[in-house]
C-alpha cells in the first residue's frame, strides 16, 4: 500500500513536469513504473489493490473508447475514414508484423506486436493537435479519421483474438444477446438514462460507474470477455447522451489509466534478457513505417508530400491501446519491446508534432531557395 | 433544413449552460400555452422551427434567445433555448464538421478568399484560426468560452460600454414576442426624480425593472424611488419603447 501511495505522488509530479514541457506524460507513467518497480529500485510491487485499479483503468479506457464511436458518422463518409485508414492498416501493420516475425517472435507473438505497432494513441495525437494549434489544417483531419479507423479495427482485433479459443458458435450468440441487451435499454430506458444524467448530486457519476463495473463482471460471469462488453456499453450509451457520460466517466478514466500506465511499468522486467537489438529495430521501424505510410496518405489523399510529413510528424506516438493489448495478450518479452516502442516513439512524436511547422518551413525555404539558384538560360 | 439546425447549434457556444438555461425558462414560460406562431403553423411541412426575420433582429441585438419546438407529432412540448451570439451569420459558406474526440469545427470562407475556422473542444476551450487568402500556415487565438462570447459580442456590433448595454431577446414561439432590455446612467436632470414624477410607464410604455446604485441592485424600484445621480437603470420594453424612453426622460 505505501508502494501504491509513493506511486500515486510520484505521477502527480511527472504529470505536471510533462504537462509544464507540453509532452504526453504516458511515457514518463511508464518510466516511473520501471524505475519504482522490479527493474529499478524495488519500491512499488503490484498486488491486489494496484491489479485493480489497472483493470479499472482498462475497463474505462475501452469504455470510453466505445463512447467516441460514432458508427453513424463513420458511415455518412466513409471514403474519408477508408482510404487513409487502409493505408495505414497495411503498411504499418505488414512491417510491424513481418519484422517482428523474422526478429523470431512466433506467429501469434508477431500479430501482437503488429497490432500494437499499428495503433497510434488516439489519446496523444489529439490532445497534441489542440496543444499545437493544428486543428485547421486539412491534414487535420485526415488524422483523426484515421484515428477513428484504428479504433474500430482494435476493436474488430479484440474480437477475433478473445473468440480465438472458444466454440465460435455459442460465444458469438453469447455476444449477441449480450450487446442486443444494451442496446434494447439504451433504446427503450433513453428517458430514463438521460434523466439519470441530467441530476447534479452524486447520481449521475456513480450510475456511470456501477454500469461499467456490473457489464465488466457480468460479462466475466457469462464467459465473454469484457473488454469487447464495456465497449459495447459505451457504443451502446452513445445512443443516449455521450457527452454526459464522458463528462461522468472522465475522472475514473484519468485516475485509474495513471495507475495502469504506472503498474504496467512496475511488472516489466527489463532485467532479464531483453534483446536490446529487437527493442531498437522495432523502435525504430515503428517511426519509419509511419513515415512510409503517412507520406502514401498524404500523396493519395491531399496529392503532397508535405501534407504526408505533416501526418507523420502527428501520428508516430503509440501508447495505450498498444499498452492495453501488452497487458491483454502479451507475454514477458512482447511487454518490454511495446514498452520500449510506446516511450521512444511517445516521446519521439510530441517533438515532431511540436516542431513539424519548422520542419516545414526549413524544407520549403530550402526548395525555394534551390529554385532561386537554377538560372536556366546561364551558359556563359 | 439540416444546414439550419447546424447554424442554430452553433449559437450555443457551449450546450451545458444553454440545456441548463432551458429548464428554467421553460419553468417559467411553462405555466402559459405555447402559442405557435401563424407561419409555423402555416408550414407543416417543416414544423420544428420557423425562422424568425433574422435580418431585422441581427442589426439590431447582440444577443438572441431562441425556442425550438421539437417532436412535431408528439404531444409534449420539447422546448430548446438557444441562447447565442449571432457571430458569422450570413449567407456565406459555412461548414460544420464533429469531429470525433476533439469537438466541433465550425469553418466558413469570406467573400475575400480568406478562410475562419473555429473549434469548440471537449476540453472547453475554443480555438480561433484565420488564414488568409493565399497564405499556407494559420495563425490561432484560444479563448475561454466568456472570452469567445465577448468576441462574439464584438463581431455582431454590439455596444460594450457597460452604462449603454442593449440586449434583445426574441421567442419565436410565442408570436414572435421580442423584448428589449436596455441600460442607461441616470443623467443629472432626472436625479431627485422618482419614477412616480417622471410618469416613466405612461409616457413611454417602457419599465425600469432594476437599479443598480454603488454596485448594489435594486431590484423591481418602487414608484416612489428617487434616482440619484451615477444610478444605472435596467429597462425593459419594446424598442420603440426604449427609444421613447431614451429621448423624453433621459434628455431633458
Amino acid at each position: 500500500m505505501e508502494g501504491f501511495i509513493i506511486a500515486l505522488f510520484v505521477c502527480l509530479i511527472l504529470a505536471l513536469i510533462s504537462k509544464y514541457l507540453s509532452i504526453p506524460a504516458i511515457p514518463f507513467y511508464i518510466i516511473a513504473g520501471v524505475i519504482l518497480g522490479k527493474t529499478g529500485l524495488g519500491i512499488v510491487h503490484s498486488d491486489e489493490i494496484s491489479l485493480f485499479f489497472s483493470d479499472m483503468g482498462l475497463l474505462f479506457l475501452l469504455f470510453f473508447m466505445g463512447l467516441e464511436l460514432k458508427l453513424d458518422r463513420i458511415i455518412a463518409n466513409p471514403s474519408k475514414v477508408l482510404t487513409g485508414g487502409l493505408i495505414g492498416l497495411t503498411v504499418d501493420m505488414g512491417i510491424g508484423f513481418t519484422a517482428a516475425f523474422l526478429l523470431g517472435f512466433t506467429l501469434m507473438e508477431a500479430f501482437i506486436v503488429g497490432v500494437a505497432f499499428y495503433i497510434t494513441s488516439t489519446a496523444i495525437i489529439i490532445t497534441t493537435l489542440i496543444e499545437n494549434r493544428k486543428l485547421m489544417s486539412k491534414e487535420s483531419e485526415t488524422i483523426i479519421w484515421v484515428t477513428v479507423f484504428e479504433d474500430i479495427i482494435l476493436i474488430i482485433i479484440l474480437a477475433v483474438l478473445s473468440a480465438s479459443d472458444q466454440n465460435l458458435l455459442f460465444f458469438a450468440v453469447k455476444i449477441a444477446l449480450a450487446l442486443a441487451f444494451m442496446y434494447a435499454i439504451s433504446f427503450y430506458g433513453k428517458e430514463f438514462l438521460v434523466s439519470i444524467l441530467e441530476r447534479d448530486d452524486e447520481i449521475p457519476i456513480l450510475f456511470t460507474f456501477a454500469a461499467v463495473l456490473t457489464t465488466a463482471s457480468v460479462a466475466l460471469f457469462l464467459g465473454i470477455p469484457e473488454t469487447l462488453m464495456v465497449i459495447a456499453l459505451g457504443a451502446a450509451f452513445a445512443t443516449t447522451d455521450p457527452d454526459a457520460f464522458e463528462q461522468h466517466a472522465r475522472p475514473f478514466r484519468d485516475v485509474f489509466m495513471v495507475m495502469f500506465f504506472v503498474f504496467f511499468g512496475v511488472t516489466i522486467d527489463f532485467a532479464s534478457g531483453v534483446n536490446w537489438f529487437i527493442v531498437a529495430v522495432i523502435c525504430t521501424l515503428a517511426i519509419l513505417s509511419k513515415l512510409i505510410s503517412s507520406m502514401i496518405i498524404g500523396i493519395v489523399i491531399h496529392r503532397s508530400t508535405l501534407s504526408g510529413l505533416e501526418i507523420w510528424a502527428n501520428m508516430i506516438s503509440r501508447g495505450e491501446f498498444s499498452i492495453a493489448l501488452a497487458v491483454l495478450y502479451g507475454s514477458p518479452i512482447i511487454t518490454t519491446t511495446i514498452a520500449a516502442m510506446v516511450t521512444v516513439t511517445s516521446i519521439v512524436g510530441a517533438f515532431t508534432a511540436k516542431y513539424s511547422t519548422w520542419m516545414r518551413r526549413g524544407i520549403i525555404d530550402h526548395s525555394r531557395r534551390k529554385a532561386l539558384m537554377y538560372r536556366p538560360h546561364n551558359n556563359r | 433544413m439540416k444546414s439550419f439546425q447546424a447554424i442554430l447549434a452553433f449559437f450555443s457556444l457551449s450546450p451545458r449552460p444553454a440545456r441548463d438555461l432551458s429548464s428554467g425558462l421553460f419553468n417559467r414560460v411553462g405555466g402559459e400555452e405555447v402559442i405557435p406562431s401563424k407561419e409555423e403553423s402555416d408550414a407543416g411541412s417543416a414544423p420544428y422551427f420557423t425562422p424568425p426575420d433574422l435580418s431585422k433582429t441581427l442589426n439590431a441585438n447582440p444577443l438572441f434567445l431562441f425556442y425550438q419546438e421539437g417532436s412535431p407529432g408528439g404531444s409534449r412540448h420539447t422546448i430548446i433555448i438557444y441562447l447565442g451570439i449571432i457571430f458569422l451569420m450570413s449567407a456565406m459558406a459555412l461548414r460544420s464538421v464533429n469531429l470525433p474526440g476533439v469537438g466541433t469545427k465550425y469553418e466558413i470562407e469570406t467573400e475575400k478568399g480568406d478562410t475562419i475556422a473555429i473549434f469548440f473542444t471537449k476540453t472547453g476551450t475554443i480555438q480561433m484560426y484565420t488564414l488568409q487568402n493565399g497564405c499556407q500556415t494559420p495563425s490561432a487565438a484560444v479563448m475561454t468560452p466568456i472570452e469567445a462570447r465577448r468576441l462574439g459580442n464584438i463581431l455582431t456590433g454590439a455596444i460594450i460600454e457597460a452604462d449603454k448595454e442593449s440586449v434583445e431577446i426574441a421567442f419565436s414561439a410565442l408570436a414572435d414576442l421580442r423584448v428589449t432590455i436596455h441600460t442607461f446612467s441616470i443623467p443629472k436632470s432626472v436625479a431627485g426624480k422618482t419614477i412616480e414624477d417622471l410618469q416613466i410607464r405612461a409616457k413611454t410604455g417602457a419599465t425600469i425593472i432594476a437599479v443598480c446604485r454603488h454596485d448594489k441592485n435594486i431590484i423591481n424600484p418602487p414608484p416612489a424611488f428617487t434616482f440619484e445621480t451615477g444610478d444605472a437603470a435596467l429597462v425593459i420594453g419594446e424598442s420603440d419603447q426604449i427609444d421613447k424612453f431614451e429621448k423624453e426622460i433621459m434628455v431633458e
